[in-house]
């Protein structure tokens, strides 16, 4: 009994002892692995060389961008953008409201990553003006007119936006904001509002036109951000 | 047993190392971490963090609105172009030719970098005499043509006049080099690239109060007018192929 169970173990130690050494040995093996380091030279690591065609090779092919990511640059001359301006300017003092994306061309300017649009001001604007947005990033150029801007601190009662009785996350309005920091605006200023920093514009007579770059903080999907 | 032992032992051999043939490369793992140092021995598993609602902004999450004045840009413009004209021959891009000295008094201005975008701004010259080109070294009155493919650029000119070459491709194409292109020892920035000129783009005369929406991937190549300069708002939003540190 005693020489069965020792026989028993022998032959299993050998075997285990057998594939350890195989696999030890093997092209996966960790001690094969760890024997040396694969860019060592006289016993120093040196950096991992680089091997590339100069000049570079063609590119593959281009990654897609949603929505309608232009191939080519656009281009917008001053001329064009103050004369956006003009035309919303007196559209809204005749008391027609229009779409200030149409005063300029190829707006709105989409990106999966970015979104260009044209937004106006109309002087004495009431109601709900203040907005947050925790989607995205904000980088505005003022294209004509003058006014301020009243940007950070809190909106005062704020409220979530709702349309047709479904909640927009991420999406605040209110009237007012308290704490914040007053920016006196003119043509050609930039303003940078960070995601989720309450902003509310207000305008001279003759209103306030600006470029709005809207930059996707990537926290949820562009039909989600106003 | 002892008569059986060896071709056991071989075997078992034959079978460990075909099961270590068949497996996932443990030489990886083995030599673990960055820059060589080994894997944790202890094998202890990753910590296991949450997601976050909210990612931090990187880096140095600017929380506050900023405003720049056109004023103040205009001012930055004014000074560069002169320095520029004292000193036609100094290189505006990646530093050499000696310390930039504005007056005292002008404007300082304050970039923000995002996680997803980054706000900066240039400055770009005419060379009068052929100097070698800031990244590939060729002999040129201009800088380098640039492409990126993991940025869009949005310019706004801001003072200066002259040309954009933009669109087409790029002749002499290289990659670039986080260290400039005339070493060879350098990292090389996969997705960046430069080089000169550009063959079938098209050309903007471009003045101050214009824009310039490049998309990724599309070669884009300033030529300021003589004696002017160009500067411009460089806002680049990446999107996503690579890291921020990465994008020029």
């Amino acid at each position: 009994m005693n020489m069965t169970l020792m026989s028993t173990f022998a032959w299993t130690a050998v075997a285990a002892v057998g594939c350890a050494a195989g696999y030890g040995l093997s092209p996966a093996g960790s001690l094969r692995a760890q024997r040396g380091d694969p860019n060592a030279a006289n016993a120093q690591h040196q950096a991992p060389e680089f091997t590339s065609v100069i000049p570079a090779p063609q590119l593959r092919q281009p990654v897609p961008m949603w929505p309608n990511q232009p191939k080519d640059t656009t281009y917008w001359s001053i001329d064009d953008i103050r004369k956006a301006h003009e035309t919303l300017s007196a559209a809204y003092a005749a008391g027609r409201a229009v779409d200030p994306n149409t005063a300029l061309h190829d707006f709105p300017y989409w990106t999966r990553t970015h979104a260009l649009f044209v937004s106006h001001t109309p002087y004495r604007q009431t109601g709900v003006t203040a907005n947050q947005h925790a989607g995205y990033a904000q980088f505005i150029v003022v294209m004509g007119g003058t006014g301020r801007v009243v940007a950070g601190g809190q909106i005062e009662k704020r409220e979530m936006l709702s349309e047709g009785g479904r909640p927009i996350p991420g999406e605040y309005r209110g009237a007012s904001i308290a704490g914040g920091e007053t920016f006196t605006l003119k043509e050609g200023d930039w303003i940078s509002i960070p995601p989720d920093t309450p902003a509310r514009f207000q305008a001279d007579p003759g209103g306030l036109t600006c470029m709005v770059m809207k930059v996707n903080a990537m926290l949820y999907p562009w039909d989600l951000i106003r | 047993m002892t008569r059986h032992a060896p071709s056991l032992l071989l075997v078992s051999a034959l079978v460990g190392y075909a099961a270590g043939s068949v497996s996932p490369r443990a030489d990886v793992a083995a030599q673990g971490g960055r820059g060589g140092q080994p894997a944790d021995p202890l094998g202890t598993p990753a910590p296991n963090i949450p997601p976050v609602a909210n990612p931090p902004l990187y880096p140095d999450p600017p929380l506050k609105p900023m405003h720049w004045s056109i004023d103040d840009l205009r001012k930055i413009h004014e000074a560069r172009a002169a320095f520029q004209r004292a000193n036609p021959d100094r290189p505006t891009q990646g530093g050499g030719g000696g310390a930039l000295t504005l007056p005292q008094g002008t404007p300082v201005f304050q970039g923000q970098r995002f996680r997803t975008h980054n706000i900066s701004t240039n400055f770009r010259a005419y060379y009068e005499t052929e100097r070698p080109a800031n990244l590939t070294g060729v002999m040129s009155h201009y800088d380098d043509v640039e492409q990126h493919e993991g940025v869009s650029d949005f310019y706004v000119i801001t003072g200066g006049s002259g040309q954009m070459i933009v669109d087409g491709v790029i002749e002499n194409r290289e990659y670039r080099r986080a260290g400039g292109n005339s070493g060879t020892a350098s990292l090389l920035l996969p997705g960046e690239f430069d080089g000169q000129p550009i063959k079938g783009g098209k050309t903007y005369a471009v003045k101050a109060g214009d824009w310039l929406a490049i998309p990724p991937n599309d070669p884009h190549w300033q030529l300021p007018a003589p004696k002017d300069g160009m500067s411009y708002l460089l806002l680049k939003i990446n999107v996503g192929i690579y890291p921020g540190s990465i994008s020029r």
